[in-house]
């Protein structure tokens, strides 16, 4: 879990990410897989607040944006 | 001419950084799970696994210890407010606490069913709040100053996520309790 501003974001079991809107905590803003193969270790986010990085445990990274523009988020969505 | 003629640049770049610089710190005597810096002073803070909060002061020569209190389960998570005038804690022991650095007294100020694997300070619509994230699969949000739960979620009944965190089913509109 980490936060930054209005912005919460929860790793969970089965690879789901859970991402809250804290202008309205008490529902998930959005909610997705994470993009990695393997279970999730840890999620931090950005500190400009649009937009986290992934980490597994298999070693990797992956950066996932909040953004509501598909296109843009799969453009600047990365793994490594 | 082949491909291959021109050398390739080697990788020469080392792995390994300089070390010497670094300072280590009078630590825990178990693993370390977390660490938090101070937004607003040189306090660092470490989670550890043999049940003890320790609060250092970093200054030039390493860092000092300031504090330390303990949980009666591993500590897995730590946090500063944004202020920088208290700490959060979350542990095994099921529950949170937090510290005031003004005072230097803690207190519990959640608790779960299950170890606590995250505790972070939030702010609710400028209400500061404490959110906690553990292993019983919910996410809860306390209200620091009149100290009681704000929203919880329900459990998910059936399939067992106990591995890293709290199911994404975690928050809804919830009980108040």
């Amino acid at each position: 879990m980490d936060t930054k501003d209005n912005l919460l974001v929860v790793g969970t079991a089965d690879r789901h990410i859970a991402i809250f809107n804290l202008s309205n905590p008490t529902t998930i803003y959005k909610s997705l897989q994470s993009p990695l193969k393997y279970q999730t270790r840890v999620v931090s986010c950005f500190t400009t607040g649009n937009g986290f990085a992934v980490g597994s445990v298999e070693g990797r990274c992956a950066i996932q944006y909040v953004e509501d523009k598909v296109i843009l988020t799969q453009l600047l969505s990365l793994i490594f | 001419m082949s491909l291959f003629s021109t050398a390739a640049t080697s990788p020469n770049q080392s792995t390994t950084v300089d070390l010497s610089q670094d300072l280590q710190v009078q630590g825990p005597e178990d693993s370390i799970s977390d660490v938090a810096f101070s937004p607003t002073a040189e306090i660092m803070s470490v989670a550890s696994w043999d049940n003890k909060i320790r609060i250092y002061e970093i200054g030039q020569g390493g860092a000092n210890g300031k504090a330390m209190y303990e949980h009666t389960g591993p500590v897995l998570s730590t946090h500063f407010s944004k202020d920088g005038s208290k700490l959060a804690s979350g542990s095994a022991d099921k529950t949170a606490k937090m510290f005031d650095l003004g005072s230097g007294q803690n207190q519990q100020v959640a608790a779960h069913d299950m170890p606590i694997k995250a505790v972070k300070f939030i702010s609710v619509n400028g209400t500061e709040a404490l959110a906690t994230a553990s292993w019983d699969k919910t996410l809860k949000y306390w209200d620091l100053r009149r100290k009681y739960l704000l929203r919880s979620g329900t459990k998910r009944r059936t399939k067992s996520y106990c591995v890293c965190g709290i199911t994404r089913e975690g928050v809804h509109n919830g009980h108040q309790g």
